[in-house]
Protein backbone atom coordinates (compact mmCIF):
# COMPACT_ATOMS: atom_id res chain seq x y z
CA UNK A 1 0.00 0.00 0.00
CA UNK A 2 1.13 3.40 -0.75
CA UNK A 3 2.14 5.66 2.25
CA UNK A 4 -0.67 8.55 1.60
CA UNK A 5 -3.13 5.66 0.93
CA UNK A 6 -2.19 4.60 4.29
CA UNK A 7 -2.31 7.65 6.10
CA UNK A 8 -5.42 9.22 4.53
CA UNK A 9 -7.64 7.31 7.12
CA UNK A 10 -5.23 8.43 9.33
CA UNK A 11 -5.81 11.99 8.86
CA UNK A 12 -9.57 11.26 8.75
CA UNK A 13 -10.17 9.42 11.79
CA UNK A 14 -7.78 11.51 14.02
CA UNK A 15 -9.64 14.74 14.07
CA UNK A 16 -12.52 12.87 15.15
CA UNK A 17 -10.73 11.24 18.05
CA UNK A 18 -8.87 14.53 19.23
CA UNK A 19 -12.54 16.47 19.35
CA UNK A 20 -13.64 13.49 21.49
CA UNK A 21 -10.80 13.48 23.00
CA UNK A 22 -11.07 17.02 24.06
CA UNK A 23 -14.56 18.10 23.14
CA UNK A 24 -14.59 21.15 25.38
CA UNK A 25 -11.90 22.87 23.14
CA UNK A 26 -13.86 22.18 20.19
CA UNK A 27 -17.12 23.57 21.42
CA UNK A 28 -15.44 26.55 22.99
CA UNK A 29 -15.31 27.52 19.25
CA UNK A 30 -18.14 29.01 17.15
CA UNK A 31 -22.22 29.37 17.64
CA UNK A 32 -22.41 25.85 19.43
CA UNK A 33 -21.83 28.08 22.90
CA UNK A 34 -24.91 30.04 21.89
CA UNK A 35 -26.86 27.91 20.14
CA UNK A 36 -26.07 24.31 22.24
CA UNK A 37 -25.53 22.09 19.49
CA UNK A 38 -24.62 18.88 20.47
CA UNK A 39 -21.55 18.61 18.06
CA UNK A 40 -18.71 20.83 17.08
CA UNK A 41 -18.98 23.14 14.25
CA UNK A 42 -16.21 21.53 12.32
CA UNK A 43 -17.88 18.47 12.15
CA UNK A 44 -21.01 20.24 10.34
CA UNK A 45 -18.27 20.83 7.83
CA UNK A 46 -17.76 17.37 7.64
CA UNK A 47 -21.02 16.42 7.17
CA UNK A 48 -21.53 18.84 4.26
CA UNK A 49 -18.45 17.88 2.63
CA UNK A 50 -19.96 13.81 2.92
CA UNK A 51 -23.61 15.63 1.25
CA UNK A 52 -21.35 16.82 -1.24
CA UNK A 53 -19.59 13.69 -2.00
CA UNK A 54 -22.94 11.72 -2.11
CA UNK A 55 -24.29 14.23 -4.41
CA UNK A 56 -21.08 14.34 -6.67
CA UNK A 57 -21.48 10.39 -7.36
CA UNK A 58 -24.95 10.63 -7.70
CA UNK A 59 -24.94 13.18 -10.24
CA UNK A 60 -22.12 11.23 -12.11
CA UNK A 61 -23.42 8.02 -12.00
CA UNK A 62 -27.21 8.79 -12.58
CA UNK A 63 -27.05 11.88 -14.23
CA UNK A 64 -25.96 11.20 -17.59
CA UNK A 65 -27.86 13.67 -19.99
CA UNK A 66 -28.09 17.31 -19.30
CA UNK A 67 -30.76 17.98 -18.48
CA UNK A 68 -30.48 22.54 -17.70
CA UNK A 69 -29.45 23.69 -21.06
CA UNK A 70 -33.06 24.76 -22.03
CA UNK A 71 -35.79 25.93 -19.41
CA UNK A 72 -38.87 23.77 -20.16
CA UNK A 73 -40.92 26.26 -19.97
CA UNK A 74 -44.50 26.08 -19.24
CA UNK A 75 -47.20 28.30 -19.51
CA UNK A 76 -49.45 29.12 -16.59
CA UNK A 77 -51.19 32.38 -16.74
CA UNK A 78 -51.31 35.82 -18.42
CA UNK A 79 -50.50 38.82 -15.94
CA UNK A 80 -52.28 41.78 -16.42
CA UNK A 81 -50.58 44.59 -17.77
CA UNK A 82 -51.66 47.09 -14.93
CA UNK A 83 -49.90 44.69 -12.63
CA UNK A 84 -46.72 46.00 -13.95
CA UNK A 85 -47.90 49.60 -13.89
CA UNK A 86 -48.84 48.65 -10.57
CA UNK A 87 -45.78 47.15 -9.01
CA UNK A 88 -43.50 50.55 -10.95
CA UNK A 89 -45.37 52.58 -8.96
CA UNK A 90 -44.97 51.17 -5.76
CA UNK A 91 -41.00 50.86 -6.23
CA UNK A 92 -41.23 54.84 -6.91
CA UNK A 93 -43.74 55.47 -3.78
CA UNK A 94 -41.41 53.17 -1.63
CA UNK A 95 -38.17 54.72 -2.78
CA UNK A 96 -39.57 57.92 -2.04
CA UNK A 97 -40.27 57.42 1.57
CA UNK A 98 -36.84 55.99 2.16
CA UNK A 99 -35.85 59.15 0.92
CA UNK A 100 -38.10 61.56 2.79
CA UNK A 101 -37.51 59.43 5.84
CA UNK A 102 -34.21 59.48 5.89
CA UNK A 103 -33.87 63.41 5.46
CA UNK A 104 -37.15 64.37 7.04
CA UNK A 105 -37.15 61.68 10.00
CA UNK A 106 -34.88 61.13 13.40
CA UNK A 107 -31.42 60.20 12.69
CA UNK A 108 -31.83 57.70 15.26
CA UNK A 109 -31.13 54.37 12.89
CA UNK A 110 -33.37 52.07 14.54
CA UNK A 111 -36.38 54.26 14.60
CA UNK A 112 -35.93 55.54 10.96
CA UNK A 113 -37.61 53.50 8.48
CA UNK A 114 -35.12 54.06 5.70
CA UNK A 115 -32.35 52.34 7.22
CA UNK A 116 -33.83 49.05 8.07
CA UNK A 117 -35.49 49.60 4.68
CA UNK A 118 -32.41 49.70 2.92
CA UNK A 119 -30.00 47.10 4.76
CA UNK A 120 -32.60 44.29 5.68
CA UNK A 121 -35.74 44.53 3.31
CA UNK A 122 -33.99 45.76 0.28
CA UNK A 123 -30.58 44.21 0.37
CA UNK A 124 -31.35 40.31 2.05
CA UNK A 125 -35.28 40.26 1.00
CA UNK A 126 -34.74 41.69 -2.49
CA UNK A 127 -32.29 38.44 -3.06
CA UNK A 128 -34.80 35.99 -1.64
CA UNK A 129 -38.16 37.47 -3.53
CA UNK A 130 -35.78 37.08 -6.85
CA UNK A 131 -34.94 33.72 -6.36
CA UNK A 132 -38.24 32.92 -5.72
CA UNK A 133 -40.38 34.77 -7.91
CA UNK A 134 -38.21 35.47 -11.08
CA UNK A 135 -37.00 39.34 -11.80
CA UNK A 136 -39.56 41.57 -10.25
CA UNK A 137 -36.70 43.88 -9.35
CA UNK A 138 -37.42 44.55 -13.14
CA UNK A 139 -41.00 46.07 -12.32
CA UNK A 140 -40.02 47.55 -8.77
CA UNK A 141 -36.62 49.12 -10.06
CA UNK A 142 -37.68 53.02 -9.08
CA UNK A 143 -34.94 54.44 -11.51
CA UNK A 144 -35.88 51.86 -14.15
CA UNK A 145 -39.95 53.41 -13.53
CA UNK A 146 -38.83 56.74 -14.02
CA UNK A 147 -36.64 56.37 -16.96
CA UNK A 148 -39.30 54.04 -18.61
CA UNK A 149 -41.50 56.67 -17.83
CA UNK A 150 -39.23 60.06 -19.28
CA UNK A 151 -39.05 57.68 -22.72
CA UNK A 152 -42.46 56.90 -23.09
CA UNK A 153 -43.09 60.69 -22.53
CA UNK A 154 -40.53 61.45 -24.62
CA UNK A 155 -41.42 59.51 -27.75
CA UNK A 156 -44.86 61.22 -27.93
CA UNK A 157 -43.93 64.53 -27.67
CA UNK A 158 -40.63 64.11 -29.92
CA UNK A 159 -40.48 60.38 -31.75
CA UNK A 160 -37.41 61.21 -33.04
CA UNK A 161 -35.02 62.32 -30.34
CA UNK A 162 -36.38 59.45 -28.26
CA UNK A 163 -36.46 56.73 -30.86
CA UNK A 164 -33.01 54.93 -29.76
CA UNK A 165 -30.51 55.93 -27.12
CA UNK A 166 -28.50 58.32 -27.89
CA UNK A 167 -25.08 56.81 -26.71
CA UNK A 168 -23.84 53.42 -27.09
CA UNK A 169 -22.64 51.35 -24.07
CA UNK A 170 -19.05 50.32 -24.66
CA UNK A 171 -19.14 46.17 -24.36
CA UNK A 172 -15.57 46.17 -23.34
CA UNK A 173 -17.00 47.95 -19.96
CA UNK A 174 -19.26 44.99 -19.65
CA UNK A 175 -20.89 44.32 -15.83
CA UNK A 176 -17.47 45.72 -13.95
CA UNK A 177 -19.42 48.99 -13.46
CA UNK A 178 -22.10 47.13 -11.89
CA UNK A 179 -19.33 45.00 -9.81
CA UNK A 180 -18.12 47.82 -8.37
CA UNK A 181 -20.84 49.91 -7.69
CA UNK A 182 -22.21 46.41 -5.52
CA UNK A 183 -18.77 46.24 -3.82
CA UNK A 184 -19.24 49.92 -3.25
CA UNK A 185 -22.57 49.31 -1.47
CA UNK A 186 -20.94 46.51 0.66
CA UNK A 187 -18.49 48.90 1.70
CA UNK A 188 -20.98 51.46 2.63
CA UNK A 189 -22.46 48.53 5.00
CA UNK A 190 -19.48 47.06 6.38
CA UNK A 191 -16.48 49.71 6.66
CA UNK A 192 -18.13 52.78 6.24
CA UNK A 193 -18.03 54.60 10.06
CA UNK A 194 -21.31 56.73 9.26
CA UNK A 195 -23.08 53.79 7.47
CA UNK A 196 -26.69 53.95 9.96
CA UNK A 197 -27.03 57.17 9.48
CA UNK A 198 -30.62 58.09 7.65
CA UNK A 199 -29.56 61.18 5.86
CA UNK A 200 -26.51 60.33 4.74
CA UNK A 201 -28.50 56.77 3.27
CA UNK A 202 -30.82 59.11 2.15
CA UNK A 203 -28.51 61.62 0.05
CA UNK A 204 -26.59 58.24 -1.49
CA UNK A 205 -30.06 56.98 -2.41
CA UNK A 206 -30.54 59.68 -4.08
CA UNK A 207 -27.43 60.13 -5.97
CA UNK A 208 -27.46 56.28 -6.94
CA UNK A 209 -30.72 57.55 -8.64
CA UNK A 210 -30.24 60.25 -10.48
CA UNK A 211 -26.99 58.33 -11.69
CA UNK A 212 -28.75 55.48 -12.78
CA UNK A 213 -31.53 57.49 -14.31
CA UNK A 214 -29.19 59.25 -16.42
CA UNK A 215 -26.99 55.96 -17.48
CA UNK A 216 -30.57 54.98 -18.20
CA UNK A 217 -31.71 57.10 -20.35
CA UNK A 218 -27.71 57.86 -22.21
CA UNK A 219 -27.17 54.25 -23.22
CA UNK A 220 -31.20 52.28 -22.78
CA UNK A 221 -32.24 51.48 -19.88
CA UNK A 222 -32.32 47.66 -20.20
CA UNK A 223 -28.60 47.28 -21.31
CA UNK A 224 -27.79 49.77 -18.53
CA UNK A 225 -29.66 47.97 -15.46
CA UNK A 226 -27.82 44.43 -16.61
CA UNK A 227 -24.08 46.27 -16.89
CA UNK A 228 -23.99 49.12 -14.68
CA UNK A 229 -26.50 48.87 -11.96
CA UNK A 230 -25.40 46.90 -9.60
CA UNK A 231 -28.55 46.00 -8.12
CA UNK A 232 -30.54 45.59 -11.40
CA UNK A 233 -27.35 43.02 -12.17
CA UNK A 234 -27.20 41.50 -8.71
CA UNK A 235 -30.82 40.82 -8.40
CA UNK A 236 -31.13 39.53 -12.34
CA UNK A 237 -28.43 36.83 -11.63
CA UNK A 238 -30.23 35.41 -8.74
CA UNK A 239 -33.51 35.89 -10.90
CA UNK A 240 -32.17 33.15 -13.15
CA UNK A 241 -32.24 30.23 -10.19
CA UNK A 242 -35.85 30.94 -9.76
CA UNK A 243 -38.69 28.46 -11.22
CA UNK A 244 -40.75 31.23 -12.14
CA UNK A 245 -39.90 34.20 -15.66
CA UNK A 246 -42.79 36.57 -17.22
CA UNK A 247 -41.82 37.12 -21.28
CA UNK A 248 -41.91 40.13 -23.22
CA UNK A 249 -46.00 39.75 -23.21
CA UNK A 250 -46.51 39.28 -19.61
CA UNK A 251 -46.90 35.95 -19.77
CA UNK A 252 -45.85 33.51 -16.62
CA UNK A 253 -43.91 30.18 -17.22
CA UNK A 254 -42.65 27.98 -14.59
CA UNK A 255 -39.27 26.48 -15.72
CA UNK A 256 -36.80 23.94 -14.35
CA UNK A 257 -34.98 25.52 -11.68
CA UNK A 258 -31.82 27.23 -12.33
CA UNK A 259 -32.10 26.06 -15.82
CA UNK A 260 -31.96 30.07 -16.73
CA UNK A 261 -28.88 30.33 -15.47
CA UNK A 262 -27.02 28.15 -18.23
CA UNK A 263 -27.95 30.58 -20.44
CA UNK A 264 -26.66 33.08 -18.56
CA UNK A 265 -24.49 35.34 -20.65
CA UNK A 266 -20.56 35.93 -19.37
CA UNK A 267 -19.71 39.11 -20.01
CA UNK A 268 -16.79 41.28 -19.32
CA UNK A 269 -16.88 41.91 -15.32
CA UNK A 270 -20.00 38.78 -14.79
CA UNK A 271 -17.40 36.50 -13.08
CA UNK A 272 -16.19 39.37 -10.67
CA UNK A 273 -19.94 40.49 -10.39
CA UNK A 274 -20.67 37.04 -8.96
CA UNK A 275 -16.98 37.23 -6.41
CA UNK A 276 -17.71 40.27 -5.50
CA UNK A 277 -21.41 38.71 -4.29
CA UNK A 278 -19.40 35.79 -2.37
CA UNK A 279 -16.47 38.16 -1.15
CA UNK A 280 -18.88 40.81 0.71
CA UNK A 281 -20.23 38.44 2.61
CA UNK A 282 -17.55 36.55 3.53
CA UNK A 283 -15.87 39.65 4.35
CA UNK A 284 -19.25 40.19 6.75
CA UNK A 285 -18.62 37.07 8.49
CA UNK A 286 -15.28 37.45 8.27
CA UNK A 287 -14.49 40.89 10.36
CA UNK A 288 -16.08 39.17 13.33
CA UNK A 289 -13.59 36.20 13.71
CA UNK A 290 -10.63 36.05 15.75
CA UNK A 291 -8.34 35.99 12.97
CA UNK A 292 -9.42 39.52 11.75
CA UNK A 293 -9.63 40.64 14.99
CA UNK A 294 -5.98 40.17 15.59
CA UNK A 295 -4.91 41.42 11.99
CA UNK A 296 -7.11 44.39 11.94
CA UNK A 297 -5.33 46.33 14.99
CA UNK A 298 -2.01 45.58 13.14
CA UNK A 299 -3.33 47.34 9.24
CA UNK A 300 -5.36 49.95 11.42
CA UNK A 301 -1.51 50.94 12.48
CA UNK A 302 -0.01 50.88 9.52
CA UNK A 303 -2.32 53.46 7.88
CA UNK A 304 -2.16 55.81 10.80
CA UNK A 305 1.61 55.66 10.47
CA UNK A 306 1.29 57.11 6.71
CA UNK A 307 -0.32 59.45 8.59
CA UNK A 308 -3.91 58.91 8.33
CA UNK A 309 -6.68 59.58 11.20
CA UNK A 310 -8.13 57.07 13.31
CA UNK A 311 -11.34 56.93 11.60
CA UNK A 312 -9.85 57.04 8.09
CA UNK A 313 -7.21 54.25 8.99
CA UNK A 314 -10.16 52.09 10.40
CA UNK A 315 -11.96 52.37 7.25
CA UNK A 316 -8.94 51.78 5.18
CA UNK A 317 -8.10 48.42 6.87
CA UNK A 318 -11.77 46.93 6.43
CA UNK A 319 -11.64 48.25 2.77
CA UNK A 320 -8.15 46.33 2.62
CA UNK A 321 -10.26 43.17 4.54
CA UNK A 322 -13.00 43.62 1.82
CA UNK A 323 -11.45 43.96 -0.90
CA UNK A 324 -9.10 40.60 -0.03
CA UNK A 325 -11.62 38.48 0.77
CA UNK A 326 -13.26 38.78 -2.66
CA UNK A 327 -9.87 38.27 -3.98
CA UNK A 328 -9.53 35.45 -2.04
CA UNK A 329 -12.94 33.98 -3.49
CA UNK A 330 -11.32 34.94 -7.32
CA UNK A 331 -8.16 32.84 -6.28
CA UNK A 332 -10.20 29.94 -5.28
CA UNK A 333 -12.43 29.73 -8.07
CA UNK A 334 -9.53 30.46 -10.59
CA UNK A 335 -7.48 27.34 -8.79
CA UNK A 336 -10.82 24.92 -9.52
CA UNK A 337 -10.50 26.79 -13.01
CA UNK A 338 -6.71 25.47 -13.42
CA UNK A 339 -7.77 22.16 -12.57
CA UNK A 340 -10.38 21.39 -14.76
CA UNK A 341 -7.97 22.29 -17.29
CA UNK A 342 -5.31 19.88 -16.45
CA UNK A 343 -8.04 17.40 -17.47
CA UNK A 344 -8.74 18.64 -21.20
CA UNK A 345 -5.86 21.21 -22.54
CA UNK A 346 -8.98 21.51 -25.61
CA UNK A 347 -10.37 24.66 -23.90
CA UNK A 348 -8.56 27.71 -22.34
CA UNK A 349 -8.68 29.04 -19.19
CA UNK A 350 -10.93 31.82 -19.60
CA UNK A 351 -13.00 29.87 -21.68
CA UNK A 352 -13.42 27.42 -18.76
CA UNK A 353 -13.72 30.06 -16.42
CA UNK A 354 -16.62 31.67 -18.30
CA UNK A 355 -18.38 28.03 -19.06
CA UNK A 356 -18.56 27.76 -14.89
CA UNK A 357 -19.28 31.30 -14.40
CA UNK A 358 -22.69 30.85 -13.47
CA UNK A 359 -22.14 27.54 -10.97
CA UNK A 360 -21.18 30.36 -8.23
CA UNK A 361 -24.24 32.05 -8.48
CA UNK A 362 -26.33 29.65 -6.23
CA UNK A 363 -23.31 29.83 -3.93
CA UNK A 364 -23.44 33.28 -3.40
CA UNK A 365 -27.43 32.99 -2.95
CA UNK A 366 -26.46 30.72 -0.14
CA UNK A 367 -23.85 32.78 1.23
CA UNK A 368 -26.49 35.19 1.31
CA UNK A 369 -28.96 33.80 3.10
CA UNK A 370 -26.94 31.79 5.47
CA UNK A 371 -25.13 35.04 6.48
CA UNK A 372 -28.36 36.81 6.65
CA UNK A 373 -31.22 34.74 7.67
CA UNK A 374 -31.48 35.62 11.63
CA UNK A 375 -31.18 39.14 10.39
CA UNK A 376 -34.23 38.97 8.27
CA UNK A 377 -35.92 36.64 10.21
CA UNK A 378 -35.19 39.32 13.04
CA UNK A 379 -34.62 42.89 12.14
CA UNK A 380 -37.26 42.04 9.11
CA UNK A 381 -40.16 41.59 11.90
CA UNK A 382 -39.07 46.28 12.55
CA UNK A 383 -40.69 46.95 8.99
CA UNK A 384 -44.03 46.35 10.77
CA UNK A 385 -43.76 48.77 12.90
CA UNK A 386 -41.45 51.34 11.04
CA UNK A 387 -44.14 51.46 8.32
CA UNK A 388 -46.49 52.88 10.50
CA UNK A 389 -44.12 55.43 12.09
CA UNK A 390 -41.79 55.86 9.17
CA UNK A 391 -40.34 59.04 10.77
CA UNK A 392 -39.77 58.19 14.00
CA UNK A 393 -42.03 61.12 15.01
CA UNK A 394 -44.55 58.96 16.82
CA UNK A 395 -47.04 58.49 14.08
CA UNK A 396 -49.76 55.58 13.58
CA UNK A 397 -50.74 55.69 10.03
CA UNK A 398 -51.20 51.89 9.50
CA UNK A 399 -51.90 51.29 13.27
CA UNK A 400 -48.99 48.87 13.71
CA UNK A 401 -46.59 51.60 15.75
CA UNK A 402 -46.98 49.60 18.80
CA UNK A 403 -45.91 46.22 17.34
CA UNK A 404 -42.39 44.68 18.11
CA UNK A 405 -39.79 42.32 17.58
CA UNK A 406 -40.61 38.72 18.91
CA UNK A 407 -37.04 37.50 18.95
CA UNK A 408 -39.03 34.21 20.38
CA UNK A 409 -40.16 33.60 16.97
CA UNK A 410 -37.03 30.87 15.59
CA UNK A 411 -34.70 29.71 18.37
CA UNK A 412 -30.66 29.98 17.64
CA UNK A 413 -30.41 26.25 16.72
CA UNK A 414 -33.08 26.49 14.06
CA UNK A 415 -31.38 29.37 12.55
CA UNK A 416 -28.27 27.64 12.08
CA UNK A 417 -30.03 24.68 11.04
CA UNK A 418 -31.32 27.03 8.34
CA UNK A 419 -28.11 28.26 7.35
CA UNK A 420 -26.47 24.75 7.09
CA UNK A 421 -28.89 23.73 5.03
CA UNK A 422 -28.87 26.76 2.63
CA UNK A 423 -25.36 26.23 2.27
CA UNK A 424 -25.08 23.17 1.51
CA UNK A 425 -27.74 23.30 -1.28
CA UNK A 426 -26.79 26.16 -3.20
CA UNK A 427 -23.23 24.34 -2.97
CA UNK A 428 -25.09 20.98 -4.62
CA UNK A 429 -27.08 23.46 -7.02
CA UNK A 430 -23.68 24.58 -7.85
CA UNK A 431 -22.14 21.59 -8.55
CA UNK A 432 -25.43 20.05 -10.13
CA UNK A 433 -24.68 23.28 -12.42
CA UNK A 434 -20.94 22.47 -13.25
CA UNK A 435 -21.73 18.85 -13.68
CA UNK A 436 -24.38 19.76 -16.35
CA UNK A 437 -22.33 21.83 -18.58
CA UNK A 438 -19.29 19.37 -18.19
CA UNK A 439 -21.54 17.27 -20.12
CA UNK A 440 -22.01 19.09 -22.96
CA UNK A 441 -18.25 20.30 -22.73
CA UNK A 442 -16.71 16.83 -22.74
CA UNK A 443 -16.85 14.03 -25.04
CA UNK A 444 -16.12 11.17 -22.94
CA UNK A 445 -17.47 10.21 -19.33
CA UNK A 446 -14.38 10.28 -18.05
CA UNK A 447 -13.44 13.97 -19.22
CA UNK A 448 -16.54 15.28 -17.67
CA UNK A 449 -15.97 12.94 -14.02
CA UNK A 450 -12.50 14.39 -13.57
CA UNK A 451 -13.32 17.74 -14.41
CA UNK A 452 -15.87 17.70 -11.18
CA UNK A 453 -13.76 16.46 -9.12
CA UNK A 454 -11.99 19.54 -9.63
CA UNK A 455 -14.96 21.81 -9.09
CA UNK A 456 -16.07 19.05 -6.21
CA UNK A 457 -13.02 20.72 -4.21
CA UNK A 458 -14.09 24.64 -4.81
CA UNK A 459 -17.69 23.42 -3.49
CA UNK A 460 -16.52 21.69 -0.57
CA UNK A 461 -13.74 24.13 0.15
CA UNK A 462 -16.40 27.27 -0.15
CA UNK A 463 -18.74 25.37 2.05
CA UNK A 464 -16.21 24.56 4.58
CA UNK A 465 -15.20 28.17 4.90
CA UNK A 466 -18.97 29.32 4.77
CA UNK A 467 -19.74 26.95 7.67
CA UNK A 468 -16.58 28.16 9.57
CA UNK A 469 -17.41 31.62 8.89
CA UNK A 470 -20.87 31.43 10.43
CA UNK A 471 -19.23 29.90 13.37
CA UNK A 472 -17.42 32.73 13.96
CA UNK A 473 -20.82 35.64 13.46
CA UNK A 474 -21.88 33.49 16.95
CA UNK A 475 -18.29 34.12 18.58
CA UNK B 1 32.83 24.69 -27.13
CA UNK B 2 31.73 24.46 -24.17
CA UNK B 3 29.35 21.63 -23.10
CA UNK B 4 26.05 23.10 -22.05
CA UNK B 5 25.14 21.19 -19.20
CA UNK B 6 20.93 21.11 -19.13
CA UNK B 7 18.60 20.39 -16.15
CA UNK B 8 16.57 17.39 -16.45
CA UNK B 9 12.84 18.15 -17.04
CA UNK B 10 10.62 17.32 -13.67
CA UNK B 11 8.37 14.47 -14.52
CA UNK B 12 4.56 14.11 -13.45
CA UNK B 13 6.13 11.19 -11.69
CA UNK B 14 8.40 13.07 -9.48
CA UNK B 15 5.64 15.77 -9.08
CA UNK B 16 3.14 12.56 -8.20
CA UNK B 17 6.09 11.22 -5.51
CA UNK B 18 6.18 14.48 -4.15
CA UNK B 19 2.60 14.74 -3.47
CA UNK B 20 2.15 11.47 -2.05
CA UNK B 21 4.84 12.51 0.45
CA UNK B 22 3.12 15.97 1.17
CA UNK B 23 -0.27 14.64 2.14
CA UNK B 24 0.26 12.34 4.25
CA UNK B 25 2.77 14.95 6.16
CA UNK B 26 -0.18 17.80 5.95
CA UNK B 27 -2.36 15.71 7.40
CA UNK B 28 0.03 15.20 10.39
CA UNK B 29 1.25 18.31 10.88
CA UNK B 30 -2.16 19.43 11.03
CA UNK B 31 -3.12 16.78 13.41
CA UNK B 32 -0.21 17.34 15.78
CA UNK B 33 -0.93 20.89 15.74
CA UNK B 34 -4.58 20.30 16.75
CA UNK B 35 -3.28 17.79 19.24
CA UNK B 36 -0.85 19.86 21.04
CA UNK B 37 -3.37 22.84 21.25
CA UNK B 38 -0.97 25.21 18.78
CA UNK B 39 -4.06 25.87 16.60
CA UNK B 40 -7.78 25.92 16.85
CA UNK B 41 -9.83 22.89 16.50
CA UNK B 42 -11.81 24.76 13.57
CA UNK B 43 -9.11 24.19 11.35
CA UNK B 44 -10.25 21.25 11.21
CA UNK B 45 -13.36 22.22 8.78
CA UNK B 46 -11.14 22.84 5.92
CA UNK B 47 -9.24 19.30 5.68
CA UNK B 48 -11.94 17.39 3.45
CA UNK B 49 -11.26 20.40 0.85
CA UNK B 50 -7.49 20.28 1.37
CA UNK B 51 -7.30 16.31 1.37
CA UNK B 52 -9.70 16.51 -1.77
CA UNK B 53 -7.03 18.92 -3.32
CA UNK B 54 -4.09 17.49 -2.47
CA UNK B 55 -5.31 13.78 -4.08
CA UNK B 56 -5.97 15.67 -6.97
CA UNK B 57 -2.88 18.06 -7.52
CA UNK B 58 -1.07 14.05 -7.56
CA UNK B 59 -3.31 13.64 -10.34
CA UNK B 60 -5.51 10.84 -8.16
CA UNK B 61 -9.31 10.61 -8.90
CA UNK B 62 -10.38 8.00 -6.34
CA UNK B 63 -13.26 6.02 -7.06
CA UNK B 64 -13.13 7.40 -10.90
CA UNK B 65 -13.03 4.03 -12.66
CA UNK B 66 -16.30 2.90 -10.80
CA UNK B 67 -17.80 6.17 -11.37
CA UNK B 68 -16.82 6.28 -15.23
CA UNK B 69 -18.28 2.53 -15.75
CA UNK B 70 -21.75 3.19 -13.56
CA UNK B 71 -22.12 6.20 -16.00
CA UNK B 72 -21.27 4.13 -19.21
CA UNK B 73 -23.73 1.56 -18.25
CA UNK B 74 -26.26 4.31 -17.40
CA UNK B 75 -25.34 5.76 -20.96
CA UNK B 76 -25.51 2.47 -22.93
CA UNK B 77 -22.12 3.47 -24.34
CA UNK B 78 -20.28 0.33 -25.19
CA UNK B 79 -17.33 -0.42 -22.42
CA UNK B 80 -13.55 -0.18 -23.72
CA UNK B 81 -12.38 -3.91 -25.05
CA UNK B 82 -10.12 -4.81 -22.69
CA UNK B 83 -7.23 -6.22 -23.56
CA UNK B 84 -4.48 -7.81 -21.80
CA UNK B 85 -1.02 -9.44 -23.44
CA UNK B 86 -1.85 -12.15 -21.93
CA UNK B 87 -5.55 -13.66 -23.72
CA UNK B 88 -6.35 -13.49 -27.31
CA UNK B 89 -9.66 -10.98 -27.45
CA UNK B 90 -12.35 -13.42 -28.58
CA UNK B 91 -13.79 -10.66 -31.03
CA UNK B 92 -11.91 -10.89 -34.49
CA UNK B 93 -11.48 -6.78 -35.90
CA UNK B 94 -9.68 -7.50 -38.96
CA UNK B 95 -11.29 -6.82 -42.44
CA UNK B 96 -14.37 -8.80 -43.74
CA UNK B 97 -13.39 -12.22 -45.79
CA UNK B 98 -15.93 -13.67 -48.39
CA UNK B 99 -17.15 -17.05 -47.85
CA UNK B 100 -19.22 -20.01 -49.46
CA UNK B 101 -20.40 -18.44 -52.81
CA UNK B 102 -19.07 -15.22 -52.61
CA UNK B 103 -15.97 -16.41 -51.88
CA UNK B 104 -15.88 -19.34 -55.05
CA UNK B 105 -17.32 -15.45 -56.89
CA UNK B 106 -14.20 -13.34 -55.93
CA UNK B 107 -11.76 -15.71 -56.50
CA UNK B 108 -13.37 -16.10 -60.25
CA UNK B 109 -13.54 -12.61 -60.70
CA UNK B 110 -11.14 -10.73 -63.21
CA UNK B 111 -11.57 -7.63 -61.04
CA UNK B 112 -13.39 -8.81 -57.67
CA UNK B 113 -15.27 -6.07 -55.22
CA UNK B 114 -12.89 -4.13 -52.49
CA UNK B 115 -13.41 -5.58 -49.26
CA UNK B 116 -15.01 -2.47 -47.77
CA UNK B 117 -18.28 -3.12 -50.11
CA UNK B 118 -18.17 -6.68 -49.15
CA UNK B 119 -18.22 -5.31 -45.28
CA UNK B 120 -21.37 -3.03 -46.20
CA UNK B 121 -23.13 -6.26 -47.20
Amino acid sequence: MKPSRRLLPLAVIAPCVLALLFPAAAEAHGIVGRADLPIPVWLFSWAAAIVLVVSFVALSTLWTRPQLQTEHRKALLRIPAAVEVLGSVFGVAVFALVVYSGFAGTQVWSANFSVTFIYVIFWVGMPLASVLLGDIFAVLSPWRSCARAIRAAGCRLAPKAFARPPLRYPEKLGQFPATALLIGFAWLELVYVERDSPEILAALSLGYFLLMLAGMLAFGDEIWATSADGFGAYFGLLSRMSPLTVDEDGELYARRPLSALTSMPVRPGTVALVCAVIGTTTFDGFSNDVVWRKLEPHLQSLYSGISFHPTPAIELAYTTGLLLCIVVIRLVYELGIRGVQTVSYRYTRAELSRAFAHTLVPIGFAYVLAHYFSLLIWQGQAIGYLASDPLGNGANILGTSSYRIDYTIISFAAIWYVQVTALVAGHVGGLTLAHDRALTMYRGAQEAVRSQYWMLTVMVAFTSFGLWLLSAVGT
Amino acid sequence: MALERTRPKRSGSSLARRGRVALPALAAAVVLLVAVGSIDPSVLSVLPALALALLLIQHRYPGEKALVALSRSRLGEPRPILRSSGTRSRRWVGPPVPRGGLLLACSLADRPPPLLMLAAR
